[in-house]
Order: C-alpha cells, then sequence, then structure tokens
C-alpha cells in the first residue's frame, strides 16, 4: 500500500547514552539521501555514519549514524530511514524542522508507523497490538514481555487453547451431525475433564490480567503518612530529581504529585500526597481527601512515619495495611527512636517493615530490595505471556463463562441421571471457541468438520 | 411442440422436478426437459430420505410450497426422528422410501402440476444473446427459447465409472453421459472441479438370511415430513443391521491394488463422510468392524441396499468379502458397487440466487453445483424454480438467510465459500441451529412463501391456523402469573426469589414442564399439543436465541459494507498474494461474504474495512487497453 504521505516521528527519547532516533517511513523518504543526508543510499540494514546537513542553510546539524530498511522489508513495508543523533534536544528539534519543510513530509499520528506496518501486512492482529506496546515501551520489562508477544508466545498460547476447544466441539458435534455411527461412549465424561482442564489452564492466564496492565500503565504506588515524615523526599530519591519541594515545615505538600519512574525496569507510577493532618485551611483539606484518593486507588501504598515523632492517629494506616500491599516506612532513624512508638509499629507486619534515613542514606538497599519484591509480586515475571490487553481479556472472560455453563450442564445431568441437551452444549462449546478465534482470527466450520472426519470413522 | 417457453428446467432428478413445480406454480409456462422420462424422480442412491440437516431441508422444502416432503410420506416404509434425545433442535426426520413408490408420485405430480409440460431431448447447447441464456438447442437441432433456463444435469457432466480396473464414461449407471453439453458449458469459461462418488452393491433380498441379524424398527409415533401429511400411508418394514469383520478386512486389504482409489485411476475428492469401506479401513486400521444397514428398497421389491459399504473394487472381491459377512454368508449381487467421478462447475460462479455470474439467465441447481444428497439438490432446485420465475416476472432475487433457514446456509456456504468435496448439509454448519428446528419450519418459511405467491390454499390455511393457536397460546400465558411461593406449594421447586412471573417466563425454566403448568393452571389444557411443544422449546432455546439476534445485527451490518464491483483486487499490494488471489477469485460484494471466504485473515479485512471506508480501494480500469 502506498500512502502519499512520508512521516516522521522522534520515536525514542533521549536515552541513557545521549542517543536519540528520529524514524522516517514512506514513498518520498529515499529523496533525503543527497538533501539531508549528504551520500547515497548505504546497504540496507547496515549502520552508516554520517554527516546530517540542513539543505536550506548548508550547514552541518549533527554528526552521527543512519540506517537504511528498503520496501518492503522493514518494519512499516515501506521505504525507512532511521536517523541517531548525538546532538540533544537542540539538534532534534532542527532535524525535525527541517524533515517538515520537506514536500509530503508531515510528522506521524501516535501510533501510525504501526498502523502502516498492518495496513501492510508485516503483523496479524496479536502482533500489531504487541508492536504499538513495544514502541511504546520504555523499561526493560516491558520490552521483553511485549517482544515475547510479538514471536507469538500468547498466539501460540491461544491457538493452542483454540485448537483444544475446537476438538471438544468436533466431540460434542460428531453425536449431533452422526447419530446412527458407532462413536465413544464417555463422552459426557471427556467433555467434563476437558473443560475443567481447559478452565483451570484459561483461567490461570486470565488472572494475571492486571499483572500485564501493570507492566503497560506502570504499577500505581502512593506516598502516605503524616505531615513532614519526609515522603517528598522519598519521591525526589526514588525519581533522582528534585521534583518535590522539602522543606521542614508541616504541610508542604498540598496537591498530590505523580512522577513516572523505572525502578528496576518496572515502569511505576509514583505520586507523592500531601500529609494527612488536622487543619481547617481548605485547600489542605481538599489535598488530604486526594492523598486518601490516591491511596485507594494504589496497586501499593508505602506508609511513611518520622521515627522520632510522636505517632498520633494511627488508625487510618492501619486499616490501609489490612487491606492493601504496603510498605511501612520509619524514616529519620539518623535521629532518636521515639519510644512510644514501638507499640503501635508491632501492629504492622515486620516483613513489611523498614527503618531508613533518606538524608543519611541508612537502610536503602533493604528498602530497595522489599521495593523490587512488590512490584516483582505485582507485576509479574515478564518472561510468562501476560494479557496485555483488555480485548483479550473480554475474550477469555466468555470463554470461561461457556467453559462453566457447559460443566453446569454436565454435573446436572449426572445428578438427575438425564441426558443432557448436547446440542445446548454444544452451543455453548461454539460461544467459548469463537470468543478466543476472534482472538486470532480463525472462525470456520471447516476446521471442526476436518477434526470430525480425521477422527470418527462416519459414514455409510 | 411449443417453441417459446417462460422457464426450461433441464433434467428431471430432484432439483430438475422441484424446480420445474416451484416456477409452475408462481404461474410460468414451464418445459422439463429429460433425456428419459422414465427415469424422472428417480433414486439413485440408496432409498431413503431426511436424516440430520437433511429431514430439515425437506421440511423446509416443504414450508415453501415443494413436492419431496409429499413424495417421501407417500413412498415411506420405515420412519425414524433422529436425535431423537439429543434436544429438539438436532431433531432429523428421515424415512425409508419405497424407491418404485416415490418415482412413481413424483412422475404423477409433475403430470399433474399446472403451468408443466414435460419433454424428452437430449439438449447439447444453450442459445445466447446479447450475453444472456435464452434457450437451449436439443440433438435434433430443435432451438427453444425461455427468459431463463435452469439446468439441474446432477454427474451428468462427463461421468465416469469405475469398477476395479473398469472404467466406462457414463451418468448414472447405464445412462450416457451428456459430453456435448459439458463442452458448450466450458467454453463460457467457467471453472470446472471434478468429484467422485461410489455406491455400494444391490444384493438380492432373497439371498440374505435375515435370522440372525438384528432388526431396527421405526418409531412408534411417526414424524411425517409435510405439513399436509395426517396418516402413515404404506405398510412399515425393518430395516436390519449386521457387520464386516476382520475376515471382510483382510479380503479387502489384500486387494487394495485392485480398487481405482489406490491403484491411482481415481484422483478426484470423494466425501469424506461417505468413505468407501477400502477407504475406512485404510484410514482406520484399528477398528475391527464397521456397521452395515440393509436397507429394504421397496415393499415388493427384491433389492436390498447395504448401507455402509460403498466400494469400487473389483466384482470378484466384491463377492468375496461379501460372503464374510454375518447373514450375507450365501449373497447374490444384483449389481455391484462402483465409483463415479464427474464435473462439478464451482458454485463460487453463481449468485446467491444461483444464476450464473457470466451468463444471466442461466440458473444452476444440484448436484451439478457440487453439493450431494437428494434433499440439498430439491431445496437448491426449488429456490432456482422460484428465482427463475422472479426473474422472468421481473421481481426482485429470493435469498433466504443463514439464520432463516438450512436452504439459506447452504446456498450461501456453497456461492461464498465454495466445496473441496461434495457438499452435505450438517447442523454445524449452521450457527444460528437453535432456531432452525425442523418442527418451527412453517413458522419460518411459510410467510416468505406466501409473499412470494408460491404457497397453496390448503398449507396456508394450516399455516395460518397455527398461528393463530399459537398467538391465542401466547396471550394466554403472558396473562397469568404466579409467585415462586405458589409453585413450591405445589411441590415445584424453585428459587423463592419472591419474583411474580408470568406463565410464559415460568416455561423458560429449565425444571418447569408444559405439564406443571397445566396444573397450575388448568385452563392451560385447552391449548393443542403441538402448540404447546413448539412453545416450550422456543422458550427452551430463548436464552440462545436472544444472543443469535445480537450476532444476527453484526451479520447484517458486515453484509451492509458493500465492496464496489469494479475493485482490482489484484492490485491491493499491501495484501498478501494469497488473499489477494483469494479475493480476486471470490469478487466478495460485501465485506461479509469477504470474512466468509477461507484464508481471509482479519488483518485482511480490517485492511479491507478501512479501504472501502476511506474510499482507497483499486479500480479496474475499464478504458485502459488489455
Ligand atoms: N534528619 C532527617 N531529616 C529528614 C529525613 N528525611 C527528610 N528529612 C527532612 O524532613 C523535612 C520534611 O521533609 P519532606 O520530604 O518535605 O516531608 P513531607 O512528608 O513531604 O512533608 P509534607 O509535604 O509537609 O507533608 C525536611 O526538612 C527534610 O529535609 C531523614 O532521613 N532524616
Ligand atoms: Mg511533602
Amino acid at each position: 500500500m502506498n500512502f502519499s504521505d512520508t512521516i516522521f516521528a522522534l520515536s525514542s527519547a533521549m536515552g541513557k547514552a545521549g542517543i536519540a532516533v528520529v524514524r522516517i517511513s514512506g514513498l518520498h523518504a529515499n529523496t533525503l539521501f543527497g538533501t539531508l543526508i549528504m551520500q547515497p543510499p548505504a546497504p540496507p540494514k547496515q549502520a552508516q555514519l554520517a554527516q546530517f546537513h540542513d539543505p536550506e542553510r548548508s550547514e552541518i546539524v549533527d554528526f552521527g549514524l543512519y540506517i537504511y530498511f528498503a520496501a518492503p522489508k522493514s518494519f512499516t513495508g515501506e521505504d525507512c530511514i532511521e536517523l541517531h543523533l548525538h546532538g540533544g534536544l537542540a539538534t532534534i528539534q532542527s532535524i525535525l524542522k527541517i524533515l517538515g519543510k520537506i514536500p509530503n513530509f508531515r510528522p506521524a499520528e501516535p501510533g501510525e508507523f504501526t498502523r502502516r506496518g498492518f495496513l501492510n501486512g508485516k503483523f496479524d492482529l496479536t502482533q500489531a497490538e504487541s508492536t504499538i506496546d513495544l514502541i511504546d515501551a520504555e523499561t526493560d520489562h516491558q520490552r521483553r514481555a511485549a517482544l515475547a508477544h510479538t514471536r507469538g508466545a500468547l498466539h501460540q498460547l491461544y491457538e493452542g487453547w483454540w485448537r483444544h476447544l475446537t476438538e471438544l466441539r468436533a466431540y460434542a458435534e460428531v453425536c449431533l451431525d452422526f447419530p446412527d455411527e458407532e462413536l465413544p461412549e464417555d463422552l459426557e465424561t471427556h467433555i467434563l475433564a476437558e473443560c475443567l482442564r481447559l478452565t483451570k489452564e484459561i483461567r490461570q492466564h486470565h488472572d494475571t490480567t492486571p499483572q500485564g496492565e501493570r507492566l503497560r500503565l506502570g504499577t500505581k504506588i502512593a506516598i502516605i503518612g503524616p505531615s513532614n515524615a519526609g515522603k517528598s523526599s522519598l519521591l525526589n530519591y526514588l525519581t533522582q530529581t528534585q521534583a518535590a519541594i522539602i522543606s521542614p515545615i508541616a504541610g508542604t505538600t498540598r496537591d498530590s504529585l505523580e512522577h513516572h519512574v523505572d525502578i528496576a525496569g518496572y515502569p511505576v507510577k509514583l505520586v507523592d500526597t500531601a500529609g494527612l493532618q488536622d487543619t481547617d485551611d481548605p485547600i489542605e483539606q481538599e489535598g488530604i481527601r486526594r492523598a486518601r484518593t490516591h491511596a485507594e486507588i494504589a496497586d501499593l501504598v508505602m506508609i511513611m512515619f518520622d521515627g522520632n515523632q510522636p505517632i498520633s492517629a494511627y488508625q487510618e494506616f492501619l486499616s490501609i495495611a489490612q487491606n492493601q500491599p504496603y510498605i511501612l516506612i520509619i524514616n529519620k532513624i539518623d535521629q532518636e527512636f521515639n519510644c512510644n512508638n514501638g507499640i503501635i509499629l508491632s501492629k504492622f507486619d515486620p516483613n513489611n517493615t523498614v527503618s531508613i534515613s533518606l538524608t543519611h542514606a541508612i537502610g536503602l538497599e533493604k528498602f530497595q530490595n522489599l521495593l523490587h519484591h512488590h512490584l516483582q509480586q505485582l507485576a509479574g515475571n515478564s518472561h510468562a505471556p501476560i494479557i496485555m490487553h483488555a480485548r483479550y481479556q473480554h475474550a477469555l472472560h466468555t470463554t470461561l463463562k461457556a467453559l462453566h455453563n457447559v460443566t453446569q450442564m454436565v454435573h446436572i445431568a449426572q445428578n438427575t441421571q438425564q441426558n443432557p441437551d448436547l446440542v445446548l452444549i454444544a452451543e455453548e462449546l461454539r460461544i467459548g471457541l469463537n470468543s478466543i478465534a476472534g482472538i486470532i482470527g480463525r472462525v470456520d466450520v471447516e476446521d471442526l468438520l476436518k477434526i470430525i472426519f480425521s477422527r470418527f470413522c462416519i459414514g455409510k | 411442440m411449443d417453441k417459446n417457453w417462460n422457464i426450461i428446467v433441464v433434467g428431471g432428478g430432484h432439483a430438475g422436478c422441484e424446480a420445474a413445480c416451484a416456477a409452475a406454480r408462481k404461474g410460468c409456462k414451464t418445459l422439463l426437459v429429460t433425456m428419459s422420462r422414465a427415469t424422472i424422480g428417480a433414486m439413485s442412491c440408496n432409498p431413503a430420505i431426511g436424516g440430520i440437516g437433511k429431514g430439515q431441508l425437506v421440511k423446509e422444502i416443504d414450508a415453501l410450497g415443494g413436492m419431496m416432503a409429499q413424495a417421501a410420506d407417500y413412498a415411506c416404509i420405515l420412519y425414524r426422528l433422529l436425535n431423537r434425545r439429543k434436544g429438539a433442535a438436532v431433531h432429523g426426520p428421515r424415512g425409508q422410501s419405497d424407491r418404485a413408490l416415490y418415482q412413481q408420485y413424483v412422475q404423477h405430480f409433475l403430470k399433474s402440476q399446472n403451468n408443466l409440460t414435460i419433454a424428452e431431448a437430449e439438449v447439447v447447447d444453450l442459445i445466447v444473446q446479447h450475453q444472456h441464456c435464452q434457450g437451449i438447442r436439443t440433438a435434433s437441432g430443435e432451438e427453444l427459447s425461455a427468459r431463463a433456463v435452469i439446468l439441474t444435469t446432477g454427474t451428468f457432466l462427463r461421468g465416469c465409472i469405475f469398477q476395479g480396473t473398469q472404467r466406462i464414461a457414463a451418468g448414472r449407471h447405464g445412462e450416457a453421459p451428456a459430453t456435448q453439453l459439458a463442452k458448450r458449458l466450458l467454453s463460457y469459461g467457467l471453472e470446472l472441479g471434478r468429484l467422485k462418488t461410489g455406491t455400494p452393491p444391490r444384493l438380492d433380498r432373497h439371498s440374505i438370511d435375515y435370522h440372525a441379524l438384528t432388526p431396527q424398527l421405526g418409531d412408534d409415533e411417526p414424524h411425517y415430513f409435510s405439513m399436509l401429511t395426517e396418516t402413515t400411508q404404506q405398510q412399515q418394514i425393518p430395516c436390519h443391521i449386521t457387520y464386516t469383520n476382520t475376515s471382510t478386512h483382510e479380503i479387502i486389504l489384500r486387494n487394495l491394488g485392485h480398487a481405482p482409489a489406490y491403484d491411482g485411476s481415481i484422483v478426484s475428492k470423494g466425501p469424506r463422510y461417505c468413505p468407501s469401506i477400502e477407504d475406512k479401513l485404510h484410514r482406520f486400521a484399528d477398528k475391527t468392524s464397521h456397521q452395515i444397514f440393509l436397507e429394504p428398497d421397496g415393499l415388493n421389491s427384491d433389492l436390498v441396499y447395504p448401507n455402509g459399504i460403498s466400494t469400487s473394487i473389483d466384482i470378484a472381491i466384491q463377492d468375496q468379502f461379501l460372503h464374510t459377512i454375518q447373514g450375507l454368508e450365501r449373497v447374490k449381487v444384483v449389481q455391484y458397487g462402483y465409483a463415479i467421478e464427474y464435473d462439478y462447475i464451482d458454485p463460487k460462479n453463481l449468485s446467491l440466487a444461483l444464476e450464473l455470474h457470466q451468463l444471466p439467465g442461466l440458473f444452476l441447481a444440484g448436484q451439478i453445483n457440487g453439493s450431494t444428497g437428494y434433499e440439498e439438490a430439491a431445496a437448491q432446485g426449488i429456490m432456482a424454480g422460484l428465482n427463475a420465475a422472479n426473474r422472468y416476472q421481473e421481481l426482485p432475487d429470493l435469498i433466504i438467510a443463514r439464520h432463516e433457514g438450512y436452504i439459506g446456509v447452504m446456498i450461501d456456504d456453497l456461492t461464498q465459500k465454495g466445496i473441496h468435496e461434495p457438499y452435505r448439509m450438517f447442523t454445524s454448519r449452521a450457527e444460528f441451529r437453535l432456531r432452525l428446528r425442523a418442527d418451527n419450519a412453517p413458522q419460518r418459511l411459510c410467510p416468505i412463501a406466501i409473499e412470494q405467491d408460491c404457497l397453496d390454499t390448503a398449507r396456508m390455511h394450516l399455516y395460518q391456523k397455527q398461528q393463530q393457536h399459537r398467538d391465542l397460546a401466547l396471550n394466554l400465558l403472558h396473562g397469568l402469573s404466579a409467585s415462586p411461593h405458589q409453585l413450591r406449594a405445589l411441590d415445584i421447586p424453585v428459587n423463592q426469589d419472591g419474583v411474580v412471573r408470568s406463565a410464559y417466563t415460568w416455561l423458560s425454566f429449565p425444571q418447569i414442564s408444559f405439564d406443571e403448568l397445566i396444573r397450575i393452571w388448568p385452563e392451560l389444557a385447552t391449548i393443542a399439543p403441538e402448540t404447546r411443544q413448539r412453545i416450550a422449546l422456543d422458550c427452551h432455546y430463548a436464552h440462545y436465541t436472544e444472543v443469535h439476534e445480537r450476532e444476527i445485527i453484526q451479520l447484517r451490518k458486515e453484509v451492509a459494507i458493500s465492496i464496489p464491483r469494479d475493485t482490482d483486487f489484484s492490485r491491493l499490494d499491501s495484501l498478501s498474494h494469497e488473499v489477494r488471489q483469494l479475493l480476486t477469485q471470490n469478487r466478495p460484494q460485501t465485506l461479509g461474504a469477504a470474512a466468509k471466504i477461507q484464508g481471509i485473515t482479519p488483518s485482511a479485512l480490517t485492511h479491507l474495512m478501512l479501504l472501502i471506508q476511506s474510499n482507497k480501494l483499486p479500480r479496474l480500469n475499464v478504458a485502459e487497453p488489455q
């Protein structure tokens, strides 16, 4: 497919090594040779050193690498060029500006590279969706999970279930369409056993859904605690920035502050909140209300106390700890520990408690380990195929429901010693099967008939 | 003979007969041309009508005013409702027919059909004017004109019979194949495919020892095919069951080299659901025995049809293996089994009205389209007949949707997906199976028949009476209500949720039967048993049919996205070569049709949809010189 426009975009933000990648795709990508890139095209898929040139001003903008991918052997199926730039933000901006001035060139819409690749038949549906994730992957774990999808781990998994369900349906259908044949007698037992087995497998996968979501969108962590405990200091420590204002004045943070951060390869959405304290200030009250909301929806709550100060209202924190994954952090252990706090702190799980000093860097390694442990629990092991999309989840849910109904019908029939309505069993299997088939794009009665005729000796 | 007709039907098999009668019923002056008047209505394979899926087709033909159901009832000598215990949606009425009586009925019916004339002739050519088929030419050079021609010539296209090492060019046994017409059709550039089918040997009844065999009796309460039938018309006789054994298998396997399918002479595809005994032994080597139904050919016939051992092996071997089978130790073969290979016209060349794309005015029905079975043929026949008549009367095409009938499923499958093997109806092909029951065929199709003006008054009155009873019953059921408490008082176990429900709603509970309702409300006993049963079934499946309703809407939406006729699929460069080829071959006219093509990926569909919506489909450039 030839789209008339050639599109370009910064496809990776400035990375650690200080390299940014700009990607160009389309019919006219080649016109860059001799203009922006002052040399004839290098052989496809080979990194080539070059000067990047501003043709209008005849000056060199940057010195870097490019890789040329000739159509159709590229990610989009079109002619593609990747520029690897060194020169920082200003350079990136001037390159993008130069590209934008070339006739038929325009900035890409979000996901447009993938869409083109998809429309050019480069991926199937599951692959395309994972590829969008791949592009968006900012962190290591995300990239690994996304890669596993693109290689079809997920596809294989679904196809396996699809095949089993088709076989199971074939068992039911053969009895409906060929009643005079000599068929297996233990049919219902077989259907029941297979249903239960599949239910177990699919359920296990289905239940990983929140993990997949966290891996994609980031694990939500809220830092809460009394005023002045050091919450904002913790955010700054974890993000290695000065994002939050820190001060010895209680009530410094008045609104929640969100920050995206990569912790041990996991994407994390970290929220610093206003300290919980009694106040008449309506703005501060609103801040505290928001803090509570954040705590409620967080995947993990970090409760922070100042070990030096007497802890007064702890009930609220205790009830959070009873309902959600949490880490209790006792800060400021460089200062004297207030012994009256001992009884209160003993109400929390000691395995989820760490004592640290942010200003004196004490206990931080233990804290990090505990945090990583929680993240792994919450966001999962990225090597197993994890459901990445609500669409899959929905489809699997439908399949599970259908399997449940089949199990139910067989049970009732067995208990009442009656024949189950095999047509309804077959119908439920059809519903469950079609739902999975929709993900991998295979809905065809021929697949069913093939199994029937190869498994069963049918016909007169 | 008159030279001008409204409709000409070629062929007097099951498709031809229904087509001719349907066109005549619609008031068209119709001519049926056959090579031999005597073979009209012949059952060329086993003497039985109906079965699973097939039985539903017969009921549907009946609801459209067709003939087959009445013929089957007239000739039936053993009624069996298949799948009786497996759920009403798949009940399949089947009947063993007296071959002679069946044929007699059909011939009589055709003779007494108004507007229908029968002529004996070999059709060798079609008359084509202005790229339309406008008539036929016979072997004697006669030209007969018509607004539309329906071709139902079965396996007569380049048929070839195999028996051991022998090959005979022929149609059905003992008849000449219509090779000239085949050549003529080929010249219009139609794609032909080749299929095979087989038959078992026919046995002499008196040489069978029935004492040791298990009889299979008919149903006590027969389920008739036609809504017009009220009583059993013939004496009922049983079938018998016997089995092959290891000695049988040994003989066949030792002589596979003498079977044409195994010595390489037959390469075409036979039906997987109807394999020869050679195939069964070859593919399922671990089975030590196969079932055989010994079906009587009729009340006064000496022939027996051993259903289950179709074969084309050398005739000496046929004798040998038959004699190893219990009851057949001294059996005499009247006619040996054979395989037949024949051409079919790829049904993807046809519109949903069964009209040939390449040659408007020519309709095809039956085995010529790659289907198998009397019922499949007859169902296409009636549809081709009605549509040809519509063409003459300048009315729109009649298309039965997939959710309206098995007829719709079959024609949609044939014309949109094509075939790889002889097409037979299975209920699993129908995604809306739960609503396509044998018992509700009149409810589904009589309204269509009335609208098409092809339903006789007898059926119309019956249908209207059924509907009246149904409406009255439904009013009654919706008007009565009870609480779970009241039900418990009558020992009917229900969840005590306190919700008062109508009698109709209570009926959809699996544990509540109609009899139970009558215990609560004695006035419901006034509802006739058939009406009770039909409503109870509707309720039983209601949950699922409501879900289907949504699928049907989705289906309609997909079908509503139309693909321009002049789309150049070969220039959809972004699609894989295979997909492009599939689209070019099938030329889907809607997104729904494209979705049904085997091998079309969802990404290809999304792609197509995006292109249609952005109006970017490449078009055939007609102005460009070829
Ligand atoms: N001695 C000591 N002081 C600390 C430590 N961590 C933070 N502080 C100090 O405690 C004070 C409060 O820190 P913040 O991070 O602003 O506290 P906060 O919990 O965000 O406070 P609010 O936003 O007002 O609720 C600052 O003066 C920090 O420098 C620590 O480990 N030891
Ligand atoms: Mg703060």
